[in-house]
């Protein structure tokens, strides 16, 4: 029995490392959070809103500053839970990576949809925040949809600590000024 | 199965290549512009978990080895200091290296960030502004003064004069706009454009409230120049004048922004890299030597082996067992050592079969002598050179009536000073026991419980065979025996002498006598006659004593009629005082303890003792007092005995004739010839019995005689 509890609290301890080294496992919406996030259904086709503050950090401004961008992977999920639990059924899967930059000559921001290749210029940082924070989706076909069940919608607001200079990531890896992910969002519709 | 066992210099030389292979690729990791800069967080992993596991290595290995220090292990002590040592050697340089790599790599991270390079880069990135602002100011100028040139023409003519204006300024795109922003007229480069590739509406509000914009904005990774002016007098229509910034400003630009980013990046870095190469060089520090305790703990192992080895070869003679040899595994000096360890094991083995011969032999020489010591009939005592007892033979506590055994370790007065009657002994041995230096010879008396003895004493200090002195022996000899038979046969002679020389004589003197009287009485006066018969009747009473005390010798001379046979001492003890009892003033008290009575004599001889010992009794009693006669069985020297005391309350023996009681012509009595008690003591030898005076009773005489008991065919006396 003490040998199961030791094994226990080394499972645990090895797992918090990994969590907080993998900076996805924990997040407590002190910068970024998801206010809220709202589906509307018409025949087969859905509408997502999510509203998403975006706050940084003193060391994430200095960062900014200094030429060091910083990358978020936003995901949204609709998917409907089936068989008691036993199968989840996912309507629709979408991922968005953004790139946020300062450019020291021209003096603005600029958000960047990996994806898309889209790039937005603001000339002040909360221009640029708002704008990753407005996450909208029009048309989702959600075709083949059990209307008697719930949608349920899952967003994931992820910060990537790994796209982080080298020398800066074991300090990010353990400074609560880098946990700049939100807390995942689940609802259900 | 076969297995393969990879020599253990190969696997810690994996290891350690492992471990450096990891910490380079960490390290190269570190600078972002590596590829393996992705990789960086499962190096530093890899490289933790390579020191956690290093460190349950060491871990497992000090609690192991703390159980060994706890249970006194061999070689446990010595692994601790060579660990121990292995950990001092690798830590001082180590930790030196460190800190100086330490010091070193700081300064010269901070010496990257002089004030000097930060204000030039601040320098050259204002430069850069102001040489753009200066390219803003002048295309500015430029689209105001075209504005004024178009200001009176309509929409149309300039419409259709666009091309122009936009050629002949050398501009990337002109565009009409009217009041409300929207695009009236466009002329770009490329003639497949229709709308501006830099958008006016976010910035519309500012040119309507009549300020000019002009702004760098950057189109397809080239920067440009954005200008949009009002068209005077009436700020009724807008133009938009997109500049293309030269090609080499635009390179130089991009140049100083990059350095001047890459530069303010390093800043911001600075102090995480520190830590990281810190941290880098800290487990450097750490896994060499985590890997470095774990090869001494694994090096010692294979050193203290054979320490092992030797320690247990060592316990194992230790207890006595020479049969093990120690294996030779290695050549060097340990091997020799155990090479030399198997020789000693081997020659202590050939050594202890010749000891243990040589002690069988003395063994077998110790248990010859310790026989002939046991069957001498003389007593011998052996002293160490304290002249404490050694040894003693079993004669020695026969005729000492002592267990000298027990005194083994003490001296003479020891052993006499629970013994009174051997103080004699001891006052006399132990004197020339310290002073004599040659072999002595004495004679002493002792007055044991059995009665007196006589012994015959010599002695002899012992040496060694290089002349020191580790002792004595002391050899005695009771020959009371032979004294009393030397005695006896001088009375026997005395007696057949005076049978000889004076009874033969004696019947002539009478028969003279008688014929003198019967001659010369009828011829003398009366009175003569009287005397005459007086003197013949003295002559004739005298020769008749004198033939009684010759009859007398003459019966203590003569061997004993001895017709022994079983012979119960009780019934006849009985029947002999039955015959004394008639008498009133006198009272017999037979006392009789144990149902041992069975002895192996002459009744005849045995009931002429009791009479004389009765008779001397009475005598003694003066005709009155009491007799107490004890019968009892004892035993004594692994042997029975029937003792028979018998004790009056007459006047006693004189303490001088004590001694002398039982010798011949010894007497209290005036008409006594002294022979009874000596007849009686011959009687008693004579069947095997014994007899002594009882000097512990003074309430009269005592005697005790002791007979050596006889049993039936059932085993009752």
């Amino acid at each position: 029995m003490r040998a199961y509890k030791k094994n226990k609290a080394l499972l645990l301890a090895l797992f918090v490392l990994l969590s907080s080294l993998s900076g996805r496992g924990y997040a407590d919406d002190r910068f970024v959070k998801i206010e809220q996030a709202q589906l509307t259904l018409a025949e087969n086709k859905a509408q997502l809103r999510a509203d998403v503050t975006f706050q940084l950090s003193q060391s994430a401004q200095d960062a900014l500053h200094s030429g060091i961008a910083l990358y978020w992977d936003v995901a949204i999920e609709l998917k409907q839970v089936r068989w008691g639990g036993l199968w989840q059924s996912v309507l629709f899967s979408r991922s968005r990576r953004y790139r946020l930059a300062y450019y020291t000559l021209l003096n603005n921001y600029r958000v960047k949809d990996e994806k898309k290749e889209e790039v937005k210029r603001f000339s002040s940082l909360q221009e640029a925040l708002t704008y990753m924070g407005q996450i909208a989706y029009d048309d989702i076909p959600i075709a083949g949809y059990d209307a008697k069940l719930c949608i349920v919608g899952v967003l994931k607001v992820a910060f990537d600590k790994e796209m982080l200079p080298a020398p800066l990531r074991p300090i990010a890896y353990f400074d609560s000024e880098w946990d700049l992910s939100a807390a995942e969002r689940l609802w259900c519709e | 199965m076969v297995r393969i066992k990879v020599p253990f210099s190969i696997s810690m030389l994996i290891v350690l290549s492992f471990i450096i292979l990891s910490l380079q690729l960490m390290s190269s990791a570190i600078q972002d512009t590596s590829q393996l800069s992705d990789m960086y967080t499962w190096l530093l992993l890899s490289n933790a978990l390579g020191t956690v596991i290093l460190l349950l290595l060491v871990g497992f290995n000090v609690f192991s080895l703390a159980r060994r220090l706890k249970r006194r292990e061999a070689g446990s002590r010595l692994t601790t200091r060579i660990v121990l040592l292995f950990i001092v050697l690798s830590l001082v340089p180590a930790g030196v290296v460190f800190y100086f790599s330490m010091q070193f790599l700081h300064q010269s991270i901070d010496s990257w960030f002089s004030v000097e390079l930060d204000g030039a880069m601040e320098d050259s990135l204002e430069l850069s502004r102001a040489s753009l602002d200066q390219r803003l100011r002048w295309d500015l100028k430029q689209s105001q003064g075209l504005a004024e040139t178009l200001a009176s023409k309509s929409d149309a003519e300039i419409s259709l004069e666009l091309d122009h204006f936009r050629e002949v300024a050398g501009v990337n795109e002109v565009s009409l706009l009217s009041k409300k922003g929207k695009i009236i007229s466009f002329s770009g480069l490329n003639p497949s454009d229709i709308l501006p590739s830099l958008p006016v509406s976010p910035l519309f509000l500012q040119v309507q409230q009549g300020n000019d914009y002009v702004a760098l904005a950057s189109v397809n990774g080239e920067l440009v120049v954005q200008t949009v002016v009002a068209i005077k007098p009436k700020n009724m229509r807008y133009l938009q004048v997109i500049y293309p910034v030269p090609e080499r400003i635009n390179d130089l630009t991009d140049s100083v922004e990059f350095a001047y980013v890459r530069f303010q990046e390093m800043m911001y870095l600075r102090h995480s890299l520190k830590v990281s190469f810190s941290l880098v060089l800290s487990l450097v520090l750490l896994m060499s030597l985590l890997a470095a305790i774990s090869a001494a703990f694994v090096s010692v192992r294979s050193i203290i082996a054979p320490i092992r080895d030797l320690v247990r070869g060592t316990q194992a003679v230790a207890s006595g067992f020479y049969g093990q040899l120690l294996p030779v595994k290695r050549l060097d000096d340990l091997g020799f050592l155990v090479e030399s360890f198997n020789e000693m094991v081997m020659q202590i083995s050939h050594a202890q079969d010749e000891a243990r011969k040589n002690a069988q032999e003395i063994e077998r020489q110790r248990a010859y002598l310790e026989t002939l010591l046991t069957s001498l009939t003389s007593g011998v005592l052996s002293f160490d050179s304290s002249l404490n007892i050694r040894t003693a033979n079993q004669a020695a506590s026969i005729i000492l009536h002592v267990q000298v055994m027990r005194y083994y370790g003490q001296d003479l007065m020891k052993l006499a000073q629970g013994r009174p009657d051997l103080m004699g002994l001891a006052e006399v041995v132990q004197p020339l026991l310290e002073k004599s230096f040659d072999i002595w010879q004495r004679n002493v008396v002792v007055d044991g419980p059995e009665g007196r003895k006589e012994l015959l004493c010599q002695g002899a200090p012992l040496f060694s065979t290089e002349g020191g002195y580790i002792g004595a022996v002391v050899v005695f000899d009771d020959i009371t025996d032979l004294i009393r038979a030397q005695k006896n046969a001088a009375w026997s002679e005395v007696a057949r002498r005076l049978a000889h020389e004076i009874k033969n004589p004696l019947t002539p003197i009478q028969l003279s006598a008688e014929r003198l009287q019967h001659k010369l009485a009828s011829k003398l006066e009366v009175e003569d006659a009287e005397m005459l018969q007086r003197s013949t009747r003295t002559i004739v009473q005298q020769v008749e004593a004198m033939k009684q005390m010759v009859n007398a010798f003459a019966e203590y001379a003569r061997p004993v009629h001895n017709k022994a046979e079983k012979l119960n001492l009780l019934a006849l003890v009985q029947e002999v005082i039955v015959l004394y009892s008639s008498d009133p003033h006198v009272r017999f008290d037979l006392q009789v303890k144990g149902g041992i009575s069975l002895i192996k004599a002459d009744a005849v001889n045995i009931r002429q003792v009791l009479h004389n010992l009765f008779k001397n009794a009475l005598e003694a009693m003066g005709g009155k007092g009491g007799i107490t006669v004890k019968l009892e069985g004892v035993r004594q020297y692994n042997s029975e005995f029937v003792r028979l005391a018998i004790y009056d309350t007459g006047c006693g023996v004189d303490i001088k004739q004590a001694k002398q009681i039982f010798e011949p012509y010894v007497t209290s009595k005036q008409k006594g010839t002294g022979l009874g008690l000596a007849i009686v003591k011959k009687v008693i030898e004579e069947m095997g019995g014994s007899i002594r005076l009882d000097s512990k009773y003074t309430q009269g005489a005592g005697f005790i005689m002791q007979f050596p008991a006889v049993f039936d065919r059932q085993g009752k006396n």
